[in-house]
Order: C-alpha cells, then sequence, then structure tokens
C-alpha cells in the first residue's frame, strides 16, 4: 500500500511538474547545437570580414562552395527587436473601422499598435467617430422619449 | 525616485559594425554584414550594408526604405519603430526592460529563477485580445531574454542576450540570439555587433538620410 502512495506521489509529481513548467525554461538555449547549426555562416562571416568590400557575385566566382545554399538578397531583418515587416494588416482580420466603432480609443489604440498603418488609424478613429456620434443620438432620443413620458403623464 | 540624469548618463548617438546570420524556417540561410548608425535626435536607423549587395536601409516611422545606388528599390511597411529599437533603448538606458514601461504593458509579476530574474508583462484586460504576455529575463541587473506570447498564449519568438559590452557607459548587446515562430517553422538568427561607438563625433551625415 505504502509502494502505491509512493509510486503515486511520484507520477503526479512528474505530471504536475511536466504541466507547471517555469518561466525561465524559454530561455533555455541548447548552445553547442546552436554553434553548430551556424558553423557554415560563421566561416562564411569570416572569409567576408576578411576580404573587406567582398560582394556575393565574387565569392562565389571565387569559393563556389563556401556560398553553397546562401540567399543572394540581404537579410529580411526581422532582428533588431522586432520584425520589420509584416505590418499593415488588420488586427484579427477585422476593419479597423469596426474597431474605433465598438471599442472606441481602445479601438483606436489597438490598431496603432498592431497595424501601424497611419490610414488604418484613421479609419479607426472614424470609426470612434461615428460610434460615438451614434451613441449621442440613441442618447438623445432615449432622454427626449423619458421626458416626452413623464411630461405625458402629468 | 531619483530622475534619470542622476541615476546614469544619458547619450545621443551610436555606431557600429553588424552582421546577422539567419538560418530559416525552410533550411536556407542568409548573411547580411554592415554598418549601422543612430542618432536619437533624428530617430533614423541607417543599415549601410556592405554584403551581400551594397544598400542602404533606413527604417523611420512605420516604414523602412531599402536604396540601392541612391534610389528608393523597396519601401515596405514596419512594425519596428526607432523608439523601441535596441539603439533607442540602450542609449536612454531603457534596454534592461525592453522599454516597456512606456507601453499599454504593465508589469503582472516578478520572481527569481535560479540565477534569472523574470519579470512577466501583460497587456491592459482590453487590449489582451489583440496582445499576449511578454516575458523579460535579467541576469545581473542586465536584459538577458525576452519573450513574446501571442494572445493565445503561444509563444511567437524570444531573444537572448548572451553577450555585452560597456563603451563611455554605456551597456550594449554584442552578441543577440533570436527565435522566431511563424506557420512554416522556427528560424534562427544571430546579431552580432563589434566596433561599436557611442557619441563619437562622426560625420553627422551618416546619421541622417534624406527620404523622399
Amino acid at each position: 500500500m505504502k509502494k502505491l502512495f509512493l509510486t503515486a506521489l511520484v507520477a503526479v509529481s512528474a505530471l504536475t511538474g511536466q504541466v507547471k513548467a517555469s518561466e525561465s525554461d524559454v530561455f533555455k538555449v541548447n548552445d553547442a547545437q546552436v554553434n553548430q547549426e551556424f558553423a557554415q555562416l560563421n566561416k562564411i562571416e569570416d572569409f567576408v570580414l576578411s576580404h573587406e568590400g567582398v560582394s556575393f557575385d565574387e565569392m562565389k566566382s571565387q569559393n563556389p562552395e563556401l556560398v553553397a545554399g546562401l540567399s543572394e538578397s540581404p537579410d529580411s531583418f526581422t532582428g533588431m527587436g522586432s520584425s520589420l515587416r509584416g505590418a499593415g494588416e488588420a488586427p484579427l482580420g477585422i476593419p479597423p473601422f469596426v474597431w474605433g466603432c465598438v471599442l472606441g480609443w481602445v479601438g483606436i489604440l489597438i490598431v496603432y499598435f498592431v497595424a501601424e498603418d497611419r490610414e488604418m488609424t484613421k479609419k479607426a478613429f472614424y470609426g470612434c467617430l461615428v460610434g460615438g456620434l451614434a451613441g449621442l443620438v440613441i442618447y438623445v432620443i432615449y432622454f427626449v422619449l423619458i421626458a416626452g413620458a413623464a411630461f405625458g403623464s402629468f | 525616485m531619483l530622475p534619470k540624469a542622476v541615476l546614469g548618463q544619458h547619450f545621443f548617438r551610436m555606431s557600429a559594425d553588424f552582421s546577422i546570420k539567419e538560418i530559416r524556417a525552410d533550411s536556407s540561410v542568409n548573411l547580411t554584414v554592415g554598418k549601422v548608425y543612430y542618432d536619437k535626435n533624428i530617430k533614423k536607423i541607417i543599415y549601410r550594408v556592405s554584403f551581400p549587395k551594397a544598400e542602404t536601409w533606413v527604417v523611420f516611422d512605420t516604414s523602412v526604405y531599402m536604396f540601392q545606388d541612391g534610389k528608393v528599390k523597396e519601401r515596405i511597411k514596419s512594425s519596428s519603430i526607432a523608439e523601441f529599437s535596441i539603439f533607442h533603448l540602450a542609449l536612454n538606458g531603457d534596454l534592461h526592460e525592453f522599454g516597456l514601461k512606456n507601453t499599454p504593458y504593465k508589469l503582472s509579476s516578478v520572481s527569481k529563477e535560479d540565477s534569472l530574474v523574470i519579470a512577466i508583462w501583460k497587456p491592459d484586460a482590453r487590449l489582451s485580445k489583440a496582445f499576449g504576455k511578454i516575458v523579460l529575463s535579467k541576469l545581473k541587473r542586465r536584459i538577458y531574454g525576452i519573450a513574446f506570447y501571442r494572445p493565445d498564449g503561444k509563444l511567437a519568438g524570444r531573444q537572448i542576450f548572451r553577450k555585452f559590452t560597456h563603451v563611455k557607459g554605456c551597456d550594449f548587446p554584442t552578441e543577440i540570439l533570436q527565435f522566431q515562430n511563424s506557420p512554416k517553422g522556427e528560424s534562427k538568427q544571430i546579431t552580432g555587433f563589434k566596433n561599436i561607438k557611442i557619441d563619437q563625433a562622426n560625420d553627422p551625415k551618416l546619421f541622417d538620410y534624406t527620404l523622399p
């Protein structure tokens, strides 16, 4: 019985450990594997740095086996903090006007930060204005109806 | 609370030699080498690429302009802005928290795991449908890593700041390892910086570029 209880305890602990991963796990990196993967690129980098001004085409003619598989276009710059590409799409595929109309200034902020597109932000702003005006009209109608009902009862 | 000016020196410009080594999800590889210039008063990040082709890239506002032989080759929309680049953050001494204090993100929790201090930043509840949490780790008061999550909790990408240098009192990373997840798979990138110069009296023209 004691053995069964211990086995169950160990199993539960192992399962809990698996489910509740530590936040720091995401920062663990297998350095040896990364260094191995980048070994060829390191060689190419050393060559480029030791031959100042060398172009891809020159390198290809001088050392074709070294550049095998290397892209001729400069990097798409996914680095330096965040992606340079991929902006300009409406957040969650929802039109920016709707973001502004439904969520007001929060919607404008979402469009501004996610799409990072002035035109889209402008549409979200118009949406916010229309949403605000619609709210005002509804409020005025509601007030008129309430006031009318109140005066009508006298 | 002491003002920043008392806590640390502020810097205004920097330049460096850079290299970006990338292994894409489709296994193709890429190397980009050149020099980068940034002046936080001008707010244009200028990459003068020398390999594989001579090109100049200018990041300004929410656009990246790519010039070849002085002519615009391409202009793309960017989700990166100069104020959140490592250059701007490092010059302002804000790299240790990645400038998150000045965003709609709020610090949710701080804990210590092994030698790392882990800070979890979450967006305002009303923004949580569009933004996921950001986990930031520090090692000996310097940023060690940052992980970006999607609103559904899946990891979007992570960066590890592997090496640092200290120039004129300014901390700057010299090697950043980045992993980016996409539907095609994971791409890996190592960005390196050498010959870092802070507040040097270079030709001011190097830090600006006339845009169309």
